[in-house]
């Protein structure tokens, strides 16, 4: 590259000498008398600068004849006189590429807008770009680096505070695990859960939505994640965990799409909102080189757990009379205590982790080629052990300009390995007694057995002793995905562009658990070869993405049009098959290939092809930079769209109104700008399984029915072949709609020191594909019907309060506040029969009804707890009291009773925080917030009430229970096993609130001084040290991180280039 | 840059009017399934769907089983021994103890199999009759609708005569929903004549579609289809109609009963297989299937061998009966619980293995005689029942027309010839039920029968 610039370098010396040398005949010849010489120069040429994507004249373009210089001006136009006929113009103005002519009496150049991003404020929807006050849409742009200031490994968690309707649910059971993708959505849930919109059919595998699908499934994701919205990367779509494997690193910027406004061009993509993530493309310049490196220790939170030590749970034990008649155990028992075991189990899956991070780009080039790579390293290592996941990511970057036409590819490689921990889960651990040695005396290693209990000869089993095991449990993919776009600005103020992406993801899933696991302890010895089971998945994900749009601009003195057409077409492409094999003879043959024999006789295999095309045109007007009306239609075509209804159009309109441009509106030292939008639309949504408005059949494969009985001759071949429905399709379903309105005010106050803005909207999704009820008689048995009906509501308020206390950029002082929130009022709107039967058969016995059940109800909300009514422990009886619907009391439970006690969703959600920068030092606060929320107590629940005293309890099980009549207790009796004596069902006694304070971030940094950057030769060198979720405060008393424990992370980074 | 101007409009033209030429293009089918476009586009599309249902009939759940040596032979007391340790399903269900939950699936799984079958059966009848082009003559699609038609009334009979009161306790009563049209809609439950009344409607119709003189009797054809109408109008109470079929295939002489015994003959046809009108090929290995279920528990049921004596020897009886082999055990040891041999076959011969009767045309003798024994025509009732005994290796009666008590023991010997030639098949309960027999004039007294015991079946909620 150093040749290429040499070369670059000599040949602009020397077009400089011949330049300078023409000028100098230039020179000679205005000696002699213009008429003389009438055909050597021109005596006066006029010159128009044009932008070539717009027609707008450029003011301020600099023309240069020889060493002269000119300027346009504000019609972009400039007079020479005396010009060379043979003589080059120049022009150039800052943002555009210069360009060359040669000389005419009248020239019109139209120079090309260098291809940059798109102004951080500005608004873009992956498919067309507007400023900031030229449209109406809802929208928040997040900054890369504002992120990696706060996280630098996951974005995830914290883009919330940038966009507090990118809303994040806390998953109490997975808790921090890096294997488990969080559940996020936009505003609110559009969506029944996946859960009860694909019913079950035992024995029957569902080829409507893919079965184990890749990670990189975006279509199967979506089904199953029916809330969240779409990703897309650099413009193409792809799954959450594909953007949660990026580098932080890559990201230059992500964009939240809330309104209809904004996604309505993605027609039945963009109902539950669009997240689109940006990553960086290589700048110009001389060679650049980035690394960026974190160091990562996480620790796990155990802070909500209360067991009992060894000591304690005896006492408990034998005050509830489990060693009642085998004094033996409880002696024996009581040694072990007294010997000195006081296990806490919480500490033996559990590890201080230690991650680590790399990456590593170059970047470089001119205007015409610009070129970049990147590799990086990324190893998540999880608090149970063994538990981790590290993606390797490597990427290259080709920029190239050809005349009017930019075109850019960008190849990347992920290769992504992720493991569970041996161990199993946390839960496992948390519920042994502390008086449980894991340790063998002898050997110092897992004992298998922790305890034979006589007389039954019941055997407790070490969880631990699978962690010792080959016990594998991974899941590895490569994906490899390519993006070609390409910029045409053909001039006249069109542009087109276009781009087709690929990718391709092979994942592989390896479940192995060994024969002397736990598992298969209790395994008779007829059963002896059926120990051990490995399970590998493989599948496969494609999709092929490409579009075209095209741009124009026009401005005619105030008025300001842009109009954006475009197509999109996508197919995508998914399989997987996973065979099960039992029976291994050894721990050692941890291969596929040592099992005994297939624990099914066929593979499960899916297979899920889907297409889409969708049209759109945006149409947008402003007059004097004040008002604006826009308009968006959408004609949509995919795969899952039923045969009576092919086509599905969706549409926006908005408005914006830029009061601090109106005349009335005097500058001042308050208001520095206000403006409003809003807009009405609507957007569909395809979070629903393909295929269902198909009649299909399935051949029987195992069978013939022959007339002649039995195998009979060659003749009988495929005469006998029987096929069965498998799926009766509904020709006039209709995908989902979403009708969104969304007003908004953005305002700066005190020369943009105070930002606010402030949106309220409302989304009703109306025409959700769900089953329909169908009687048995109806011959629908191992398929459902679908069919539209329910509607489910969100509306609310979000808002984003950003003060710069201080903003001394001199001194280079600067301290600002954040508070941000949003309130999401859901609730269902309508039902069908189908969900009725849900509500119905969530209240049956057979379901466990000692965790709260879903219950749907119009005018209720998705996510409410449903409970009986409780009047406390009867201090007479120690029986719960509940109330029933028509207000008498009663002491028996009856899923009837239940009442909405509470929601899960809280009222309000955000963040707040404050960032204080000094010089080069500068540190960072932030925390989310939650507060309207509730919560169902499970811990109390399972762990004193419905223990099982075999196994360890919460410490709070001994106090506060009810023991003898006239004590006024919080919780019933003590008993052995309090499930199998009095059950206690879903009470109001433990939903509890769960408003809370959590601590996001707390970082430090420090940028070396230039001083010392220039002496090590690098720019930009930031050290830092941040801690995430060091602490919570308030919130429910309940266990959190069930089968995976919550995590604080220590993270130590260092950035520079070079 | 004219010519980019031109370019662009003509962009522009495609992006707007892109969308229109590509209808096909998002068109995908599922990958893993059939559509119904391509089953449907030939002739053997809808014999694979007939070929599904019998294939679906043939289940463990339907006549593989419950509907044949399962649920309804224990009700129908083909069995006489069945100790408390046996499995739950058959203490219960000897007990006619419907309430019990493992009966009540077994009942539900009945249903659920027969009402999909039906759906099948609608979806193509339906289509057969929107898809007329692709049969390769009036013929073959009038043997496919007629076939359909048939098997779909034989599904509803059953279904009426499991579900519903037999017609002698309640006729006009809501019973069954009877659906012709697929459809997810529920729909109003139909009066158990009027779902007869559209069963022999229907068959009557069949009657005209297939073609006469077939005698495959492994799937339904015009002789399984008059049977169907005999026995149908016996349930019904029409035995004038019942006669007239019966005779008819009589007559017709199209089956014929066995000159010899078949089970000592070389081919070995231990389920009488050339006598039936109609039966299941159910293609799965019966005997493996009855070891692992009937006998898999840790107490095998079965018929005692004092009872085969008392059903087969005994009075008016002979040990040379040939269906004497229905329960006799394989393996030589005769007489003891096990398999009874009918499902066996012989062993070298493996053909009727899989073989499930469900019309055969000895019922169309005794359907005949009961006609006549209702009329007082103790004569040809005599006649009609000793045709049978002669081809079962059995002398002829001995009661004489003119004894006064004829009628009543002619009825009883039909009941135990429905025993006898239907064992394991379940015909026999079917028998008890049209009779509304009271419970403690079962069979087998032996057998408890819970208090309030019923003939109907439970459905599914």
């Amino acid at each position: 590259m150093k040749k290429t610039k040499l070369l670059f370098a000599i040949g602009a010396v020397l077009l400089c000498i011949g330049h300078t040398a023409r000028a100098g005949e230039n020179h000679v010849s205005q000696v002699i008398k213009r008429d003389s010489i009438p055909f050597k120069n021109y005596p006066r040429i006029q010159v128009y600068v044009k932008d070539l994507s717009s027609d707008t004249a450029l003011p301020k373009a600099l023309v240069m004849v020889g060493k002269r210089r000119f300027y346009t001006n504000d019609e972009g136009y400039v007079v020479i006189d005396d010009v060379n006929k043979n003589g080059m113009l120049n022009v150039s103005k800052i943002g555009y590429l210069s360009q060359d002519k040669k000389v005419e009496p009248t020239i019109v150049i139209r120079l090309t807008k260098q291809e940059r991003d798109v102004a951080l404020v500005d608004f873009t929807n992956g498919l067309y770009q507007r400023p900031l006050e030229h449209t109406a849409a809802a929208y928040t742009v997040i900054d890369g680096a504002e992120i990696r200031k706060v996280n630098a490994i996951s974005f995830i968690n914290v883009l919330r505070y940038f966009a507090p309707s990118f809303i994040v649910d806390e998953d109490n059971n997975a808790g921090s695990d890096p294997n488990t993708p969080p559940a996020v959505k936009i505003r609110g849930a559009n969506n029944f859960p996946a859960k009860t919109t694909i019913p079950a059919h035992p024995g029957v595998s569902n080829t409507n939505v893919q079965l184990n699908p890749s990670t990189g499934d975006f279509v199967a994701s979506n089904v199953y994640n029916p809330n969240q919205p779409v990703v897309l990367l650099n413009g193409v779509q792809v799954a959450l965990q594909s953007v949660l494997d990026l580098d932080v690193n890559r990201i230059e910027r992500i964009v939240v799409l809330k309104d209809a406004a904004a996604t309505a061009a993605y027609g039945a993509r963009g109902g539950n909102g669009v997240l689109l993530i940006q990553t960086l493309r290589p700048k110009p310049g001389m060679m650049n080189v980035t690394y960026s490196g974190q160091m990562t220790i996480a620790s796990p939170d155990v802070s909500s757990y209360h067991l009992p030590d060894a000591a304690g749970k005896l006492n408990l034990d034998a005050a509830a009379g489990l060693y009642t008649g085998n004094d033996p155990q409880y002696q024996n028992r009581l040694k072990q205590a007294g010997d000195g075991v006081n296990t806490n189990w919480l500490k033996v899956p559990t590890r201080t982790a230690m991650g680590q991070r790399h990456y590593l780009s170059l970047e470089g080039g001119d205007n015409d080629i610009a070129y970049g790579a990147d590799a990086s390293y990324n190893d998540m290592e999880g608090v149970m052990k063994g538990s981790n996941r590290k993606n390797i990511n490597i990427g290259g970057f080709l920029n190239v300009h050809v005349g009017n036409v930019f075109l850019t590819n960008y190849l990347a490689v992920t290769k992504s390995t992720s493991a569970n921990s041996p161990y199993g889960t946390f839960s496992d651990y948390a519920k042994q007694n502390a008086f449980w040695d894991p340790i063998d005396p002898v050997t110092h290693e897992y004992r298998k057995t922790l305890e034979l209990q006589l007389p039954d000869s019941f055997r407790y089993f070490n969880p631990a002793w699978n962690g010792g095991l080959s016990t594998t449990s991974t899941n590895d993919y490569t994906r490899i995905s390519d993006v070609l776009s390409g910029i045409w600005n053909v001039g006249y103020g069109f542009k087109l562009n276009g781009r087709i992406g690929i990718s391709k993801q092979s994942d592989e899933v390896n479940f192995f658990l060994p024969p002397s696991h736990i598992a298969f302890a209790n395994f008779s010895v007829d059963s002896f070869f059926k120990r051990g089971t490995y399970t590998q998945i493989a599948s496969e994900f494609m999709s092929v993405d490409g579009n075209l749009n095209l741009d124009y601009t026009k401005k005619i003195n105030r008025h300001q049009f842009y109009v954006t057409t475009g197509i999109m077409a996508q197919q995508t492409n998914s399989q997987s098959a996973g065979i099960d094999l039992a029976g291994f003879t050894s721990d050692k043959l941890s291969d596929l290939a040592f099992g005994n024999a297939y624990a099914n006789t066929r593979p499960a295999a899916g297979k899920i092809k889907t297409r889409l095309l969708s049209t759109f045109g945006n149409l947008a007007y402003s007059y004097d930079d004040r008002y604006l009306l826009e308009g968006t239609l959408n004609t949509d075509q995919s795969s899952q769209f039923s045969k009576n209804n092919q086509r599905v159009m969706h549409w926006s309109a908005g408005a914006s109104w830029n009061l601090h441009r109106e005349r009335f509106f005097q500058p001042n030292a308050i208001l520095s700008s206000l403006r409003i939008y809003g807009s009405v639309g609507t957007t569909g949504n395809l979070f629903y399984q393909s295929y269902l408005g198909k009649t299909t059949f399935n051949y029987l494969t195992g069978r013939q029915y022959l007339t002649t009985g039995a195998s009979g001759g060659l003749s009988t071949r495929d005469v006998g072949i029987g096929t069965y429905l498998t799926g009766f399709g509904n020709e006039n379903l209709k995908a989902p709609e979403t009708q969104q309105q969304n007003a908004g005010l953005d305002v700066s106050l005190l020369q943009n020191r105070i930002g606010l803005t402030v949106n309220a909207y409302r989304n009703t999704t109306t025409n959700l594909v769900l089953p329909v009820a169908s009687p048995a008689y109806t011959g629908f048995q191992d398929f459902n019907y679908y069919d539209n009906g329910a509607a489910i509501e969100n509306k609310g308020l979000e808002f984003d309060l950003n003060v710069h206390v201080i903003r001394d950029l001199r001194k280079k002082i600067l301290w600002s506040v954040r508070v941000n929130g949003i309130h999401n009022e859901n609730r269902v709107t309508a039902l069908n029969d189908y969900l009725q039967t849900v509500t119905v058969n969530n209240d049956a016995a057979a379901i466990d009804q000692t965790q709260p059940q879903a219950r749907y109800v119009t005018g209720e909300s998705l996510t409410g707890i449903w409970a009986v009514q409780s009047l406390g422990i009867d201090a007479a009886t120690g029986k719960e009291k509940f109330l029933k619907a028509d207000g008498t009391e009663t002491f028996t439970w009856d899923a009837a009773d239940k009442i909405l006690a509470g929601d899960y969703a809280p009222k309000w959600q955000g963040s707040f925080g404050t960032s204080v920068t000094v010089k080069n030092w500068s540190a960072d606060f932030y925390c989310f917030y939650q507060y309207g929320a509730s919560y169902y107590n499970q811990t109390l629940a399972d762990k004193i009430e419905n223990a099982d005293l075999k196994y360890n309890v919460d410490s709070r099980a001994l106090d506060n229970r009810w023991s003898q009549p006239g004590d006024n207790a919080l919780y019933k009796a003590l008993s052995v096993n309090g499930l199998k004596a009095d059950p206690t069902y879903v009470t109001t006694r433990f939903v509890e609130k769960n408003n809370y304070i959590s601590n996001a971030v707390v970082a430090v940094r420090y940028t070396l001084p230039k001083s010392i950057q220039n002496k090590i030769r690098s720019k930009n060198t930031v050290i830092g040290l941040a801690g995430n979720n060091l602490f919570r405060s308030g919130g429910m008393t309940a266990e959190r991180g069930i089968y995976y424990p919550f995590n604080r992370t220590y993270t130590f980074s260092l950035t520079t280039s070079f | 840059m004219y010519k980019g101007k031109n370019i662009v409009i003509i962009l522009f033209v495609i992006i707007v009017t892109g969308g229109a030429a590509c209808k096909k293009w998002v068109d995908v089918d599922a990958p893993l399934q059939v559509n119904e476009k391509t089953v449907f586009n030939n002739e053997q599309g809808f014999r694979d769907v007939l070929n599904g249902v019998y294939l679906k009939m043939g289940d463990s759940t339907l006549y593989g089983r419950a509907l044949s040596y399962g649920l309804v032979s224990l009700l129908g007391r083909s069995y006489d021994t069945i100790p408390a340790t046996a499995k739950n399903l058959f203490t219960q269900g000897v007990q006619y103890n419907f309430q019990d939950p493992e009966v009540k699936a077994v009942m539900a799984n009945i249903w659920k199999g027969m009402y999909q079958c039906i759906a099948n059966l609608n979806y193509a009848l339906s289509n057969a009759e929107s898809k007329r082009e692709v049969f390769s003559s009036e013929s073959s699609y009038n043997a496919i609708k007629g076939e359909a038609l048939g098997l779909r009334a034989f599904l509803y009979f059953d279904l009426v005569r499991l579900f519903a009161p037999a017609p002698v306790v309640d006729a006009n009563s809501a019973t069954i929903p009877y659906i012709t049209q697929l459809s997810h809609y529920g729909s109003e439950a139909l009066p158990t004549s009027a779902v007869i009344d559209s069963c022999i409607d229907n068959l009557n119709t069949a009657l005209t579609l297939l073609p006469v003189g077939d005698v495959t009797g492994s799937s339904l054809t015009n002789y399984g289809v008059q049977g169907l109408l005999a026995r149908i109008y016996l349930y019904k109470g029409d035995l004038v109609n019942a006669r007239t079929y019966a005779m008819q295939l009589i007559n017709s002489k199209a089956i014929p009963l066995y000159i010899t015994n078949p089970t000592l003959s070389t081919s070995g046809d231990f389920i009488f297989q050339k006598e039936q009108l109609f039966s299941l090929n159910a293609n799965q290995n019966l005997l493996r299937s009855y070891l692992k279920y009937m006998l898999g528990g840790t107490s095998p049921i079965g018929l005692n061998p004092a009872s085969q004596t008392a059903l087969f020897v005994t009075g008016g009886g002979s040990a040379n009966d040939w269906r004497k082999t229905f329960v006799d055990s394989v393996g030589g040891t005769k007489g003891s619980l096990k398999i009874p041999t009918k499902l066996t076959g012989n062993t070298q011969y493996y053909n009727n293995f899989h073989v499930l009767p469900l019309i055969r045309i000895t019922e169309m003798y005794y359907i005949a005689a009961e006609c006549a024994n209702t009329s007082q025509d103790s004569a040809t009732t005599i006649a009609l029942m000793d045709t049978v005994r002669r081809h079962r290796g059995l002398l002829n009666y001995t009661i004489t027309p003119t004894s006064g008590v004829t009628r009543d023991s002619l009825s009883k010997e039909i009941a135990k010839e429905y025993q006898k030639e239907f064992l394991g098949e379940g015909q026999a309960f079917y028998y008890f039920k049209r009779k509304n027999t009271p419970f403690n004039k079962l069979p087998y007294p032996k057998l408890p029968v819970v208090p309030g015991a019923s003939y109907v079946f439970i459905k599914p909620e």
